[in-house]
């Protein structure tokens, strides 16, 4: 028996990777064959730019329309209302509108003056409506319209927590999971594997990490640049006081919704999320090519 | 469109943050329908369509009450019991032996999700005792078996509509019925075409805890464990890349043209995977329409997934991508002046994708000299003038169309005569890929039930 069996995926715009261990090839092919027909089953129900998913028929909702949600749709948006609770607003999945002007502000649609003004009209829009999600059924109903979701920030981790729904399923104890490099999810048995190990960088200073059981995401604007705006005020005109911050969690829709949060929050904010919330383990960021690692009762 | 009343949902309601609510405000009736108006549903194969219909079509349904699900293999039939009997506080029997079960429940309907090789018998014999059956595409994997359904359906008068799920897309039927037969937008249509890309055919294998006994499953017509997980690869027992896909997407080339094929060529082989269906398949179809010739083409490739799923039309004045997946695309001819099309967007019935009218400065939404603007491509807007539009996805619009037909509320939008209609041209193609590729000839009656 081989040691792992690595997997490839193109999904939700990016790729993901799964690499299996401790398990007969063709078990693991059968897996990752299983695991990558959900992913696309959760992008047909959570994507926007699916015609007909459940978050494109949500966004299309009039006044005092309602719809029914698949479970998924309805467990995902339960979790992104905690993460805005949680993180005072700075992950928000209600941006759908804001980035689909950034879009037509790249593709030359509108001019500069016009973005500015289309998104002052966006967030206004977004204050002034309401959605209501029930909290006991899989059912959305709409007050006032003007609020679009897009769930781009926490869509892939959720994806990545039902995989590990389905692993335990499946009887695999030990497999790393990565959604387009940006969120890393670790299972392990301890006895095969005690931990994985990780780089984490800045431009000065480089650390590995010894991952076990947990999740980790990472939001920057090395690669993607200067992507991150801010949803409580709704303009991309936001500085960040870090390089890049890493945000390791219990689950990895925890991680990747925090990743995203703590990129645009302050460090003060970010020490009382990290000491306070259950679900966060510990934050690195990057200030001037430096490293810094916080942890519950290792604040800075 | 379901209303809520939203007085008594504000009296009640709770807003934070920029109005997303995560509360009970109020008692919202979301399913004011009684046990007894409701559809006794079962829900027969609880692998990967059948746990969609279980898990995201049925719960939608407001009108549907899932009573059992069905499946000879014991670990997917309980799980399905279980997670569903959990997530919907519900009690939901589980069932082996689908005869057993028609005679232990109360039924008005049953919904396959099985291989084709069943469909045929299962359905003659839940129609003729009296229960109104939706069976997955294909109808079967031989033309004589699906003759039967279609007739058992006429003989009995009960229901049987045929899972092919584009017939409930909301965008499609708009396309249908309002783009293309109301303002024939594309004018007229002279070819369809399109292509299913994957990247590999999954050959499954049980789970750990799939206790599979063989000898036990000999009784329902597999052989192998392999039959059990990958009947599509076998020609006893399913219909390949052909029925499985591309049956999906030759009915709508049927649909949208209005016609079914006097001729078709087509040759496929398995050189990639080695199974016993062809794993590449390719179709040209020629159609006498109601406007005039067409020429239909189209593809499936098993090793490749770049491109994906579509479908194609092209007419003498426009021509549109529409897809399960994707957003659509409609194009206009440069020869056909914009202000033709206006009125289609004046209408409401599309929308320039690279307009975003709203946040222009100018009225004529002019944004003045910049940088270079996209080319200029259409998608359908509000489906107005559709009497009715599901809001739901295809899947659970086109079982719900089901569900209100056995509620005698609506009538079937595919039903098995339909169906065969469109079937008789793939049992075609599979003669002609069968024989190493060819040419066949279809007589009109052919297609008659």
């Amino acid at each position: 028996m081989n040691d792992s069996h690595l997997f490839e995926h193109q999904a939700m715009a990016t790729y993901f990777k799964l690499n299996i261990y401790n398990e007969e090839a063709k078990y693991a092919k059968n897996a990752a064959q299983q695991a990558f027909a959900l992913i696309d089953d959760l992008e047909g129900k959570l994507s926007r730019f699916r015609p007909d998913s459940d978050i494109s028929r949500v966004n299309k909702l009039k006044k005092d329309e309602q719809l029914p949600l698949d479970f998924e749709t309805w467990e995902v948006l339960k979790l992104a209302i905690s993460c805005h609770i949680e993180s005072n607003g700075a992950f928000d999945v209600g941006v759908a509108e804001h980035m689909k002007i950034f879009r037509a502000a790249k593709e030359g649609i509108l001019n500069e003056y016009e973005t500015f003004k289309a998104l002052e009209k966006a967030q206004n829009s977004k204050e002034e409506s309401s959605l209501f999600v029930d909290p006991d059924q899989p059912r959305v109903y709409c007050v006032n319209p003007g609020m679009f979701f897009d769930l781009g920030g926490i869509g892939k981790g959720y994806a990545l927590d039902k995989i590990d729904a389905l692993m335990k399923d499946l009887g695999i104890e030990t497999y790393t999971l990565s959604a387009g490099d940006s969120t890393l999810h670790i299972k392990n048995n301890l006895a095969i594997k005690p931990h994985f190990t990780y780089p984490i960088a800045a431009k000065q200073d480089r650390k590995i990490v010894e991952l076990s059981n947990i999740s980790v995401s990472a939001s920057g604007t090395f690669h993607q640049g200067n992507h991150i705006f801010d949803p409580r005020t709704g303009k991309n005109d936001f500085k960040p006081e870090f390089d890049r911050v890493w945000v390791a969690a219990k689950t990895s829709s925890y991680s990747d919704a925090f990743s995203t949060a703590c990129f645009i929050l302050s460090l003060p904010e970010i020490e009382d999320i990290v000491q306070t919330n259950d679900q966060i383990e510990w934050v690195t960021y990057a200030i001037d090519g430096k490293l810094t690692t916080l942890r519950k009762n290792q604040l800075s | 469109m379901e209303k809520t009343n939203r007085r008594d949902f504000l009296k009640r309601s709770s807003l934070f943050g920029t109005g997303l609510l995560l509360a009970n405000p109020f008692n919202i009736t979301a399913n004011p329908l009684k046990a007894a108006d409701k559809v006794n549903i079962a829900i027969v194969g609880c692998g990967g369509r059948g746990s969609g219909m279980i898990f995201s079509n049925i719960p939608k349904i407001p009108s549907a009450n899932l009573v059992a699900v069905c499946d000879i293999i014991e670990s997917r039939r309980e799980r399905a019991k279980e997670r569903y009997n959990a997530q919907y506080d519900a009690n939901v029997k589980a069932y082996e032996d689908f005869y057993e079960m028609i005679e232990k429940e109360n039924l008005d309907a049953v919904a396959f999700a099985t291989p084709d090789f069943w469909h045929m018998q299962h359905t003659v014999d839940a129609l003729n005792a009296g229960i109104h059956v939706y069976c997955e595409k294909a109808m079967s994997n031989n033309i004589e078996d699906a003759k039967k359904m279609a007739l058992a359906m006429k003989k009995t008068g009960n229901l049987l509509q045929i899972g092919r799920q584009r017939r409930s897309n909301d965008r499609y039927r708009f396309t249908h019925q309002v783009l293309l037969e109301q303002e024939k937008v594309l004018g007229r249509l002279t070819h369809a075409m399109g292509q299913w890309n994957r990247s590999e055919i999954w050959t499954q294998q049980p789970n750990k805890n799939d206790n599979i006994d063989i000898k036990q499953l000999n009784k329902y017509g597999f052989d192998t464990i392999d039959q059990v997980y990958n009947w599509r690869n076998y020609k006893k027992l399913g219909g390949g890349v052909v029925s499985d896909l591309g049956s999906h997407q030759i009915d709508i080339f049927n649909w949208f043209l209005g016609a079914y094929p006097h001729t078709v060529y087509a040759t496929g082989n398995n050189s990639y995977f080695g199974l016993e269906q062809a794993d590449t398949m390719a179709t040209i179809l020629e159609y006498d329409t109601p406007g005039g010739p067409a020429i239909g083409i189209y593809e499936n490739i098993s090793n490749s997934r770049a491109i994906g799923v579509y479908e194609r039309f092209i007419g003498d004045e426009g021509s549109m991508n529409i897809s399960e997946s994707t957003e659509n695309k409609i194009f206009r001819e440069a020869s056909i002046p914009e202000e033709k099309w206006q009125k289609f967007v004046d209408k409401g019935y599309i929308a320039n994708l690279a307009d975003m009218k709203e946040y222009k400065e100018k009225e004529l939404g002019d944004s003045g000299i910049k940088e270079t603007a996209p080319q200029i491509s259409y998608d359908i807007k509000d489906m107005s003038g559709m009497k009715k539009v599901y809001n739901l996805q295809a899947h659970t619009a086109h079982l719900y169309n089901f569900v209100e037909s056995v509620r005698e509320k609506e009538t079937l939008n595919y039903d098995a005569i339909e169906s065969y209609k469109s079937e008789v041209c793939i049992y075609k193609i599979h003669e002609a890929i069968n024989a190493g590729g060819g040419r066949i000839k279809i007589d009109p009656k052919e297609y008659d039930i």
